[in-house]
């Protein structure tokens, strides 16, 4: 029952070094058999990824999908330099149609030009050996909360709030990049590490795997969305550069506070933590001026996701009690803060405070989680205090 | 849309791999059509002019000189025109003064920030990009113009002039869509629109009664009514021309004209309660 195209298949896998199991690939090529037959197989060999009755595991064909530009390439070759290896990108003025583009040595990466829009960008080939892969890896782990189709609602995930993300949505909140989609190492990085306080596990697979996934979640983007629109900017994870504060933790920490309640105003969206008679201080304004009603609370903020096809509105943490999603420490708060979180209120914020505010912030947000973690009762004397201005 | 990648599952299966993860094999472009043998004998349609263009071919490059004709004229709102609500603004942040709504704004009968362009008969000429910049001001907790519209090539430079903070939130789909803080005294975003883009809106999360909307054209024959919803559309080159009027809640109109080299046309569109 082995395929005809078994060996070639294991070549060009081997070719591209992402091969986990050369007995998983007999089943993978662009076979005429019937999905079920697959899914019967692969359950056989592998128990612990059977799919549910008649869901279909295998992929036929592969796809394009938009690559990172310039920017990234260049980053990539520094990389491969760094480590003494051969640079995988060589530039080609006269390639793309005298566009100029830079050559991928293993042809996975390609500027391509879109005829009905008129435009060049670089896109990624995907072959359905590893969107097969991807998909069998989605159906066994990620699939009860996101989905046998990655909609976002599956058996499990129908009643999780936050609820669990609709991939076909293509936009993504804690990825830590400017562009509007992260590249394929940002999107592994958020898998690995899970999001604090939701059912998002920080998942323990090989990095063959998670790769393998997040080329199956970019596939399900629509026409013309996500990683299929020639358009999209797609960027690495936000550079956090030196540490301004390094040593003088505390100063940060009380900078941080003027900075969040003065130039930044956190306190539009998020809750004030200051006495509200010491904010036209730090807001340069008369003594008497009358700030928003329920200061200490978070104001809930229009989002671009849907669920069950209605945009949901979105709280922003009040740090002394939500769960922070994306890393506690001053680093990731930095990265958080100055990339912003995509489809929802939070902007970035690099470039348009100094590294030095910045940097503050983050430890200002820090200072307030651990201040007031599972400690209810000082919460409470905190939020009484705010409450009635004291 | 990618229709230039339709294709590649044939060209996949005639690889040496077929089903497997090698990638075709790199080419020239992705117009390749199906009936080619192999990948690198892929044709490829596409001209060789580097504005990639393919419509463009048999097209004269544009220049300023090449236009004397005017279409010039009013948007007209029948009927009464509704009330601007006013916008309390302290209440959410109080270094916000407070003002009305603009969605629509009518003054002596004509109507205001209605983007007008032309959309068919300029298929004869290839564009360069637009060059300079284009101001977007945030004043008194709202933006200035209220509906700005700009040429692919043209950098958008977005201001604060309050003394608080905005976020300028971009839905641009064929540019890149952003979401930038802009705290008080913070310098100009400057973000260049390479391309055309459909009417979008840039707005504030903050504040959240601030939205203003954007068009950028891949030509420079487009403008904005005046508060008197007067509109000039000068150095046009002679010819029949579709004119579009888009007007943000109150949809589009469209309406052909004429022009012959050094005249000037007149066209009139009407909204409001008696439009159609
Ligand atoms: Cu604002």
């Amino acid at each position: 029952m082995r395929s005809p195209f078994t060996q070639l298949v294991c070549l060009a896998t081997v070719a591209i070094g992402t091969l986990s199991s050369f007995k998983a690939l007999n089943f993978f090529g662009s076979d005429p058999r019937a999905d079920e037959d697959h899914s019967q197989m692969i359950a056989e060999e592998l128990p612990h990824a059977r799919p549910p009755r008649g869901v279909p595991l295998t992929i036929t064909e592969g796809t394009w999908l938009r690559a990172p530009g310039e920017e990234w390439i260049i980053q990539q070759n520094e990389l491969a330099r760094k480590q003494g290896l051969e640079p995988r990108f060589t530039e080609d003025p006269s390639a793309a149609d005298g566009e100029g583009a830079w050559i991928d040595s293993t042809g996975f990466i390609q500027k391509r030009y879109d005829e009905e829009e008129d435009f060049w960008a670089y896109w990624q080939w995907v072959g359905p050996a590893q969107l097969t892969r991807g998909r069998r890896d989605f159906v066994q782990f990620c699939s009860s909360c996101h989905g046998l189709d990655g909609d976002g609602y599956g058996r499990s995930g129908q009643w999780l709030r936050p609820s669990p993300r609709d991939f076909r949505q293509t936009n993504f909140k804690f990825t830590k990049v400017l562009a509007n989609l992260p590249t394929d190492d940002a999107l592994k990085r958020l898998i690995k590490r899970g999001l604090d306080g939701t059912p998002m596990l920080p998942w323990d697979l090989s990095d063959e795997q998670i790769t393998d996934i997040v080329q199956y979640i970019k596939s399900l983007s629509p026409e013309g969305m996500g990683w299929r629109d020639p358009f999209t900017g797609i960027g690495s994870i936000v550079e956090a550069g030196e540490n301004p504060w390094a040593g003088r933790e505390n100063f940060a920490i009380k900078h941080g506070e003027k900075v969040y309640h003065g130039v930044a105003q956190c306190m539009l969206c998020h809750p004030g933590y200051v006495n509200p008679r010491d904010l036209p201080g730090l807001l340069d304004q008369p003594e008497d001026t009358v700030y928003r009603e329920n200061l200490y609370l978070p104001v809930l903020k229009d989002s671009e996701y849907e669920v069950l096809g209605e945009k949901v509105k979105i709280l922003p943490p009040d740090f002394t009690f939500h769960t922070i999603r994306s890393g506690q420490t001053p680093q990731d708060l930095y990265e958080t803060i100055a990339s912003g979180i995509k489809g929802t209120a939070m902007p970035a914020w690099k470039g348009s405070l100094s590294e030095e505010d910045l940097w503050a912030l983050a430890y200002y947000v820090q200072d307030l989680v651990e201040e007031y973690k599972d400690k209810p009762a000082e919460r409470r004397g905190l939020m009484e205090r705010l409450r009635e201005g004291l | 849309m990618n229709r230039s990648l339709i294709g590649l599952g044939a060209l996949l299966a005639l690889t040496a791999c077929g089903g497997g993860d090698s990638a075709p094999k790199p080419q020239k472009s992705t117009t390749g059509s199906t009936s080619s043998s192999t990948a690198e004998t892929t044709t490829t349609a596409k001209s060789t002019d580097t504005g990639g263009a393919a419509k463009a071919s048999g097209s004269q490059d544009w220049n300023d000189s090449m236009g004397t004709a005017t279409v010039s004229g009013a948007i007209k709102f029948e009927g009464v025109a509704p009330e601007n609500k006013a916008i309390t603004m302290s209440d959410v942040d109080p270094k916000c003064p407070g003002g009305a709504e603009e969605t629509i704004l009518v003054s002596n009968g004509g109507l205001a920030n209605v983007v007008i362009s032309v959309n068919k008969g300029l298929d004869g000429y290839k564009f360069a990009k637009g060059t300079g910049a284009v101001n977007l001001d945030q004043k008194g907790c709202q933006y200035i113009p209220h509906v700005l519209a700009m040429q692919a090539g043209q950098t958008v430079s977005i201001t604060n002039s309050d003394d608080t903070v905005h976020n300028v939130h971009s839905y641009s789909k064929r540019n890149q869509a952003f979401n930038q803080a802009q705290p008080a005294g913070a310098g100009a975003i400057e973000k260049k629109m390479s391309q055309k883009d459909k009417s979008f809106p840039i707005k504030c999360d903050m504040h959240a009664w601030m939205n203003c909307q954007v068009v950028v054209f891949d030509h420079p024959f487009f403008t904005v009514s005046d508060e008197n919803g007067n509109f000039t559309l000068p150095k046009l080159p002679a010819g029949t021309y579709k004119l579009v009027a888009e007007h943000e809640s109150l949809g589009k109109q469209e309406a052909e004209v004429t022009v012959a080299d050094g005249g000037t046309e007149t066209v009139t569109f009407s909204y409001g309660q008696s439009a159609p």
